[in-house]
């Protein structure tokens, strides 16, 4: 890809890269380290990158990479529990201090969707990506998407009824 | 498919969500959206739910004019010298 620079274009998406990160890893040093491994990927795989599209193109690679941690982490736990019988706590009550104010809880909320349903919420309504771009980065079809994002958005607004207006249903 | 429904509150009609995710979203135009529009102007479940779908869709999309805090942006764009220096490399 030698029309474009790799550095304008990852410098022209890194708020979308850290919010997508954040949505992902729901953990701020998470999301840090979560872009510098996209990052990272990025760069080693731009010269075989088309140059269209390179939002939905830097978000696969972020997914791919996130699913990889995944799976590493999920390794390490079955490695560690036989040793740690410790039970992990159902619920941090942090969480509740952080979402004081309407935005903040809707980003509460929004995180505590499960991934799938989070991830189409977050393209779709946040990046305000096409139902395209979005099934390209999740590397779902569109019809997917679009169920996804139709029951994320139910149980979205479901927990934040009391916050969208007078007559919540 | 009935068309209508009482006014009492309740779920939308159960062919109606999509096409009222699609408005809210502005996916969905033409006929398709005239003829949401159309029947949510008689029918108040599918109202309410646009309404809601619209305010939670306009609060979603606000969450990115939020901006970044000063020194995490410092250090991303320090991460991206990083890989630019290593895609030139390469």
């Amino acid at each position: 890809m030698s029309s474009i620079k790799f550095e304008q274009v990852a410098t022209e998406e890194l708020p979308v890269l850290y919010r997508m990160a954040k949505r992902m890893t729901r953990n701020a040093t998470d999301a840090e380290d979560l872009v510098g491994q996209t990052l990272l990927a990025a760069a080693k795989g731009w010269s075989g990158f088309d140059g269209r599209y390179p939002r939905t193109w830097l978000i696969k690679i972020m997914t791919n990479v996130n699913l990889s941690n995944f799976r590493r982490q999920e390794s390490r736990v079955e490695e560690t529990i036989l040793e740690d019988h410790e039970p992990a706590a159902a619920h941090d009550p942090w969480i509740d201090l952080d979402v004081k104010l309407v935005g903040d809880r809707i980003i509460g909320e929004l995180d505590r969707l499960p991934e799938e349903y989070r991830m189409a919420v977050a393209l779709c309504d946040v990046e305000e990506l096409s139902y395209e771009e979005a099934g390209a980065a999740m590397n779902v079809p569109i019809g997917t998407v679009r169920s996804r994002l139709a029951r994320g958005r139910r149980m979205l607004r479901d927990r934040l009824s009391h916050l969208m207006g007078p007559n919540p249903i | 498919m009935k068309l209508f429904r009482s006014k009492q509150p309740g779920p939308p009609c159960n062919d109606m969500e999509n096409l009222l995710n699609g408005v809210a979203d502005g996916s969905v135009r033409g006929l398709a959206r005239l003829f949401t529009l159309f029947h949510v102007a008689h029918c108040s479940h599918c109202g309410t739910y646009l309404q809601t779908l619209r305010a939670m869709v306009g609060a979603l999309r606000g969450i990115k004019k939020e901006p970044m805090p000063e020194e995490t942006l410092a250090r991303l764009q320090g991460k991206v010298r990083e890989a630019s220096a290593l895609e030139s490399d390469s």
